[in-house]
């Protein structure tokens, strides 16, 4: 009896056994592109990944320079040359990249072929509900629409100038900082510019603040999230956070390909 | 048939004792005193019966069926110094009918050697199969694959919620009032809940009922005392335990009058019980721990002065009362009122008073839970074959998870911004049923658990069926399911103030877990004993922390957004499985246990390395432990530790990669969710005591980490550059923490 229980002992655990995949995933090069239809150049880049402990030039040269590189959408497709200049694969924007088109991404090094795609989003419809200046600080109203891009995502940004002199802090719903985060497809938000305490020159009467929404492709969104996340980090406390973990949207490359669209609004707000 | 019933307690103290066997040889009936000491077993006029405790004479005596409340006194064997060198008896600390259990006593604890001389139950744990501690020098523990935040740490009752001091390399647990801990990695019996990997319960000492007594240590960075005494002769009785560090008093004459830092952690444990009659009793204990770092600074200017201000501190209230009633022979009762709260503070202040107009700056963020909780049970010994316990709790939940307050002059403002505040209500009934017929025994229970807010219904069905075999070897198979109704967030696991607990939610949905164990045990001899162990546990719901979101934004800007807590976490899924084996020594002038784990603990989650099952961190694949304690002479004892653990599984970047042709703009990339294995984890302590000419007064000499190894604390990435600065490599470090590090205390009882 005590044997045939011993057994069922080893036998409920050895059937249990749940695999777990450790093998080692590298991949030796990384493609990074995030498109708009805005941009004047569209742009890639190119590189070989470093494995830890691998040296890599301080300076330049960490980009490819033999890959073919296209972009296709529908029919349509653009050769992209390296610019020696800043090492990126450019091409000119004559119109290629519209909202709501889905555009794909090769690229050729030697016999490998990696690929991506991105559907840029639709331009975000943002208008301003009520502007304010109240006691010390300039507030603006915003909301937005959804668009037609079902996977969109949406960054606030804002810049702001009061009479002659300019300061890059902006409040956004007492978040301080030049971006807000919304993943709302129907959002609206208020900003909060404190007009702070600069006695020297006149209390401020005019407020000018340019708010701009940006409608991201998913990929793009979580990928700038990271890199936001990584940006509060220091030597110390990165000893106690969880590692960020970046995924690739490119089929056997690290890196990103992504796109967005925007929509600006210049206001002018009197005291 | 009449049935005896009453407590058995220490004749010396008046401390009830938890666990004391009373045997009814005529009838060949066993019962086993309660976690109050209470008992009650059949018997007939002029029944022999006996009772024992280890460390205690045995007491023999004739049944009288007067119906009363007997009070059982058993007397504490008084070694002489030269038994002692023979006897050296310790207790076995698991227990043959329920293996998922582990008794530590008082002494047995204060036996290990420990970091810095200060003795701790939750480290003294770490020494057993299927627990291991965090990471090093941590009081939180790993039971079976789980993390921190599913193990139940009680102390009288009462939930303690951060049971860490010094940023967990010590427990809140100060050994002196502690007179048990009973462990429950498995098995689970219905009365416990809430948790899913284990239930630490910490019983306090009464107090002595009959004599005043003090007792203390002196040591490196802590100095204990204790005052307990009768308050009424045999009725009523005290307990009062202090503890301090004093670093930060040390320190302070070294310091300038510009910058003062400081840190330090106290405790204060009090008892209070007080005999109503023979069938009444009544006790209110408390705990009230603090930790606080401070830096100040007071940088002189030419009108007046900068004065920066940095503090963190964060504190863990109980407070229990309890009613224990002796209905009549067969019924007891215990009806508890318990108030526990945890509650973080960070703030910084920055005051300019040379400005004109002066300068004003304020932050301050904090996070609380808070409970109310009654409790009642009910113990009914029908007989031998049926022994009842059901009861029930309702629990009050007040969640602060972050409150933040940040003040300004200098734009004149005063922004607070607070994450939600959830009160809930935690409810939970139970009855679990218990006994033995002719070699089988059996514990069965039902907990039936409740949450009002998201609603939630929980039927957690426990098993214990057991079998004595001839040669002294029992096998045994349990089933527990066990829910949790709420989560920790947390970073690293290791018990940092800035952990964050908060409840489950409509997004955020409970865990759950269910555990089978297979055990079998032996007593080989009257000086040995095994155990061997095999569990299976699934948990689901468990949660990880997103890798984008850090609680490390303090004093950021975007803090000032309210806390998204609920969106915060994962929730996956966990399969932790293994093999553990246990041997100890019990008699003689070396006593000890010698662990052995085989484990292995994996997760899931759809949103975590590309919904890929991955190991936990706290996956280690074998673990052995070993602790002895010998007698020297009679009055020297050492004792030793030693632990091996292969490494445990971490997230290192295995490459990186460049968004443009431009230094440093790389970010690190991973092979998968925890691929790396960090180096084994391997060390020796070792201690002597050494008794001095007054007695029970001895000294302690210890070090930790004998042979300075360099373990593992955590791995990051370093930048390196060649000598011409021309290349540049991205390399791993690895980080150790607590080098070779002797102590010495000295511990004094007066009577």
């Amino acid at each position: 009896m005590k044997n045939i229980f011993l057994g069922t002992l080893f036998c409920y655990v050895l059937f249990g056994c749940i695999k777990v995949d450790i093998t080692p995933r590298y991949s030796k090069y990384s493609i990074y592109s995030v498109i708009t239809p805005s941009d004047s150049i569209i742009s890639v880049f190119v590189a070989k990944t470093y494995k830890i402990g691998e040296g890599f030039p301080v300076d330049s040269g960490k980009y490819v320079r033999n890959a073919i590189v296209k972009i296709k959408s529908d029919k349509e497709e653009i050769n992209l040359i390296l610019n020696d200049k800043n090492k990126n694969y450019e091409a000119k924007n004559l119109a290629f990249l519209k909202f709501g088109r889905k555009y794909e991404l090769s690229v050729f090094i030697g016999d490998e072929k990696f690929i991506a795609s991105s559907i840029i989003p639709e331009k975000p419809l943002l208008q301003i509900d009520k502007k304010d200046i109240v006691s010390n600080q300039a507030q603006v109203s915003v909301s937005w629409k959804k668009s037609t891009s079902n996977n969109a995502k949406y960054r606030l940004f804002a810049s702001a100038n009061f009479k002659s002199n300019s300061y890059p802090l902006f409040y956004w719903d007492n978040l301080s900082g030049i971006w807000k985060t919304k993943d709302e497809y129907n959002g609206s938000d208020k900003i909060i510019a404190p007009l702070g305490n600069f006695n020297f020159i006149d209390p401020y009467k005019i407020a000018y603040v340019d708010i701009t929404l940006q409608s991201l492709d998913e990929n793009w969104f979580n990928f700038q999230n990271k890199i936001d996340a990584l940006r509060t980090r220091t030597e110390i406390t990165k000893l106690f956070e969880s590692p960020v973990f970046f995924e690739s949207n490119i089929s056997n490359a690290l890196g990103l390909f992504g796109s967005y669209s925007s929509t600006t609004i210049e206001t002018t707000i009197i005291k | 048939m009449a049935q005896l019933h009453g407590y058995v307690k220490d004749s010396e103290t008046g401390e009830v004792l938890i666990g004391a066997i009373i045997n009814n040889k005529t009838q060949k009936k066993i019962s086993i005193t309660n976690n109050y000491g209470f008992f009650a077993i059949n018997s007939s006029q002029n029944d022999v019966l006996d009772v024992s405790y280890l460390n205690y004479e045995k007491l023999t005596f004739l049944s009288q069926s007067s119906g009363d409340v007997k009070i059982i006194l058993l007397k504490k064997i008084i070694i002489t110094l030269n038994e002692v060198v023979v006897q050296g008896e310790t207790e076995k600390i698991f227990d043959d009918l329920n293996p998922g259990k582990i008794k530590f006593n008082q002494e047995q604890i204060k036996a290990f050697p420990m970091l810095l001389g200060e003795k701790d139950p939750l480290k003294a744990l770490q020494f057993l199969p299927g627990i291991q501690e965090i990471s090093e020098g941590s009081a939180s523990l790993s039971v079976r694959g789980g993390d921190a935040s599913q193990n139940l740490l009680l102390l009288d009752e009462a939930i303690v919620y951060n049971a860490n001091h010094l940023f967990g390399f010590f427990s809140t647990f100060n050994p002196d009032p502690i007179k048990l801990v009973d462990t429950y990695k498995g098995s689970f019996p219905a009365q416990y809940g809430g948790r899913l990997s284990s239930i630490i319960d910490v019983r306090m000492r009464e107090g002595n009922n009959k004599k005043f007594n003090i007792e203390g240590g002196i040591g490196l960075i802590a100095s204990r005392l204790l005052i307990e005494g009768p308050i009424v002769n045999e009725k009523a009785s005290y307990l009062i335990s202090l503890r301090r560090t004093y670093a930060d008093q040390l320190l302070m004459p070294f310091q300038s009058s510009r910058e003062k830092t400081g840190y330090y952690f106290g405790d204060i444990n009090a008892k209070l019980n007080y005999s109503i009659n023979t069938k009444n009793q009544i006790f209110l204990s408390s705990y009230s721990g603090k930790d606080s770092f401070y830096n100040r600074n007071k940088i002189p200017r030419k009108d007046g002065f900068l004065i920066n201000n940095f503090d963190l501190n964060w504190k863990n209230i109980t407070l229990s009362t309890r009613w224990n009633k002796i209905y009549n022979e067969k019924l007891f009762h215990n009806l508890s009122f318990i108030y526990t709260k945890y509650n973080m503070n960070l703030g910084e202040e920055t005051k300019q008073d040379y400005l004109i107009p002066p300068r004003y700056e304020a932050l301050k963020i904090s996070s609380s839970i808070k409970d109310f909780s009654l409790k009642i049970d009910f113990d009914y010994f029908k007989n031998s074959l049926i022994n009842i316990k059901w009861g029930g709790n309702l629990t009050q939940h007040n969640f602060s998870p972050r409150l933040f307050k940040y003040e300004s002059s200098r734009n004149n403002e005063n922004l607070e911004n607070n994450s939600k505040e959830v009160q809930n209500y935690e409810a939970a009934a139970y009855i679990n049923m218990s006994g033995s017929k002719n070699n089988f025994f059996y514990q069965t229970g039902l907990r039936i658990g409740l949450l009002d807010k998201p609603f939630y219904f929980t039927p957690e069905p426990r098993i214990v069926l057991g079998y004595k075999v001839k040669d002294l070897s029992v096998l045994t198979f349990s089933y527990s399911r066990m829910n949790q109704f709420l989560h920790l967030i947390s970073n690293t696991g290791n018990g940092l103030p800035t952990d964050i607990w908060i409840p489950s939610t409509i997004n955020l949905k409970k865990a759950t877990s269910d555990l089978i164990s297979f055990d079998y045990t032996k007593n080989i001899n009257e000086n040995y004993n095994i155990t061997f162990d095999s569990y299976y546990k699934w948990i689901y719901g468990n949660t990880a922390y997103k890798s984008d979101v850090s609680f490390f934004q303090i004093g950021s800007k975007a803090d000032l957004e309210p806390f998204q807590w609920e969106n915060s976490l994962l929730q996956g899924k966990s399969w932790n499985y293994g093999f553990e084996f246990l041997m100890q020594k019990t008699k003689g002038r070396l006593t000890g246990i010698l662990g052995y784990t085989l484990a292995w603990s994996i997760a899931k989650f759809d949103k975590l390395n590309n919904g890929m099952p991955f190991y936990n961190r706290h996956d280690r694949r074998h673990i052995t432990e070993l602790s002895l304690n010998y007698k020297l002479s009679k009055k020297i004892k050492f004792s030793t530790n030693f632990i091996f653990a292969t490494g445990n599984a971490l997230s290192i970047p295995n490459s990186i990669f460049f968004k443009q042709d431009k230094l440093n703009d790389y970010l690190e990339s991973y092979a998968g969710v925890n691929s790396f294995r960090a180096e084994n984890f391997h060390r020796l302590d070792i201690g002597f005591q050494f008794e001095s000419k007054r007695k029970n007064n001895y000294w302690e000499f210890s070090i930790y980490n004998v042979y300075n190894r360099k373990n593992p604390y955590s791995y990051s990435t370093s930048e390196f550059y060649s000598q011409n600065r021309k290349v540049q490599t991205v390399g791993i470090s690895r980080q150790w923490l607590i080098p070779i590090l002797p102590s010495i205390s000295y511990n004094f009882k007066i009577r």
